[in-house]
């Protein structure tokens, strides 16, 4: 392949180097050659990331939008615990409004013992059909019979039923749910329907209120409390 | 206690499902290569929505810790397992099952890309759903779902959303058209080429002596 111009090679006829750069690379590679020989065969451990030549500071990952991200973030915590400050207050503004509430009988105040043990009545719940799941209240002892409370996932809800002449003809509410606004929201509409259902039913077998699932459940076991109360009553006299 | 846990919840919900769709917006907007070149470009845009991602998870985690400590009758089951709630079952499955969505979205993109560049864009693409069921899971469960401010919120949401989706859309129609048209270029030329036409000396004499042109009519 001899277009002409004088071959490359590194040496001369006797071997020695052509010019002097020539020379320092091949004496720099022989070096590296005999460094790597001397090398023990085991592996070496791995090493730190290399210094940036620049600072001799380890090199770290490069984020293009670092300040951006930092920013997102603390927009976000600072989001996260304004909104939870605002829902608070909010709640507690909300709550100023709630429905009044029976004050609290924490004991069962039974006046007398007539019980108006009416036909059909039946203290064991097991009788009507429509009330497959309620206590009939006929065969109930006057007087005020708070039910235990009844936990949700919002809260409590506890009632307190007043029995004139066997009959319900009064239900409070002792407590509940209103931490929340929508909890007070909602059942400001739902409690005045499902006391309006136990006064005419006179039963704790009352029908859900739509969109308070939670606060019917609960307000059924606290009423059924309260009538069983007033049915130990009527056992009792 | 729980009281401000509970509270904490509603609000880290809130922040996580921005943080997602800020995180979709700006994956789109990246993907849609509408993320320009020179002041934001899109190196910018992909750190920003690696980092986005990152916080929709840590922000999502949050939500579920608070929620299971609040004491509002959420445990461990209804957390982790879909449709293991007795109540809300729809909704509560909506948000477990957009929790795991976003979890194999992030963790097959980071610390690395676990999966051929192909397969993880189809896995990538579960971010679209997530965002979609986070935004079910906050309407029909959500505390503030029914308040004014959220209502405008997810009105923003929506509107932030969908103009990188139209970006993105209009690419892919674009580039669709575009390889049609590549396509249907490709096909047509080899028909309207002409013949090649073979040049010597025998040749040019020939074509000298004849009219007629190899490759068509003179």
């Amino acid at each position: 392949m001899n277009n002409g111009s004088e071959p490359r090679s590194a040496t001369n006829g006797n071997g020695a180097p052509v010019d002097d750069r020539l020379s320092r690379l091949t004496a720099r590679s022989a070096a590296r050659r005999n460094a790597i020989d001397a090398q023990p065969s085991v592996a070496a451990p791995p090493s730190p990331p290399a210094p940036d030549p620049r600072n001799g500071k380890r090199r770290s990952r490069h984020h293009a939008a670092k300040g951006s991200r930092i920013a997102a973030l603390a927009l976000s915590l600072f989001s996260t615990l304004g909104l939870g400050g605002y829902l608070e207050h909010a709640n507690a503004s909300s709550s100023s409004t709630s429905i009044p509430l029976a004050t609290a009988a924490t004991t069962t105040t039974t006046t007398t013992g007539t019980s108006a043990s009416t036909s059909g009545s039946n203290s064991n719940g097991s009788a009507s059909a429509a009330s497959s799941s309620g206590t009939v209240s006929t065969g109930l002892s006057n007087g005020t019979f708070t039910g235990s409370a009844a936990a949700n996932r919002y809260g409590n809800v506890q009632v307190q039923v007043v029995v004139t002449n066997g009959k319900i003809t009064k239900v409070e509410i002792v407590q509940y749910p209103d931490q929340q606004g929508k909890s007070v929201e909602i059942n400001n509409e739902a409690i005045p329907k499902l006391i309006a259902e136990t006064l005419q039913a006179q039963s704790a077998s009352v029908d859900n209120v739509s969109g308070a699932t939670y606060t019917s459940t609960s307000y059924e076991h606290s009423m059924q409390s309260a009538i069983d109360q007033a049915h130990t009553a009527t056992a009792s006299t | 206690m729980h009281e401000t846990l509970w509270f904490l919840t509603r609000a880290s919900g809130v922040v996580a499902m921005v943080l997602i769709i800020a995180a979709i917006a700006d994956g789109l907007i990246f993907s849609g290569r509408a993320a320009g070149k020179k002041h934001l470009r899109p190196a910018w845009w992909l750190d920003l929505h690696r980092g986005l991602g990152g916080y929709a998870l840590i922000f999502t985690g949050l939500h579920v810790l608070t929620a299971f400590g609040s004491d509002i009758g959420v445990g461990l089951e209804q957390i982790f397992v879909p449709g293991a709630a007795s109540s809300d079952t729809t909704a509560f499955t909506l948000g477990v099952v957009a929790m795991y969505g976003m979890l194999i979205a992030v963790f097959t993109t980071w610390p690395k890309r676990l999966l051929p560049r192909k397969m993880w864009h189809i896995v990538h693409l579960v971010a679209v759903p997530v965002a979609i069921l986070t935004g079910l899971h906050a309407y029909l469960l959500g505390t503030d779902a029914h308040a004014s401010w959220y209502t405008v919120l997810t009105l923003v949401l929506v509107a932030v959303v969908m103009y990188p989706v139209g970006l993105r859309l209009s690419g892919i129609y674009r580039r669709r058209i575009g390889a049609t048209a590549q396509r249907d270029e490709r096909d047509l030329a080899p028909s309207l080429s002409l013949q090649p036409v073979p040049f010597n000396s025998a040749g040019a004499e020939r074509e000298a002596a004849s009219p007629v042109c190899s490759g068509g009519t003179s």
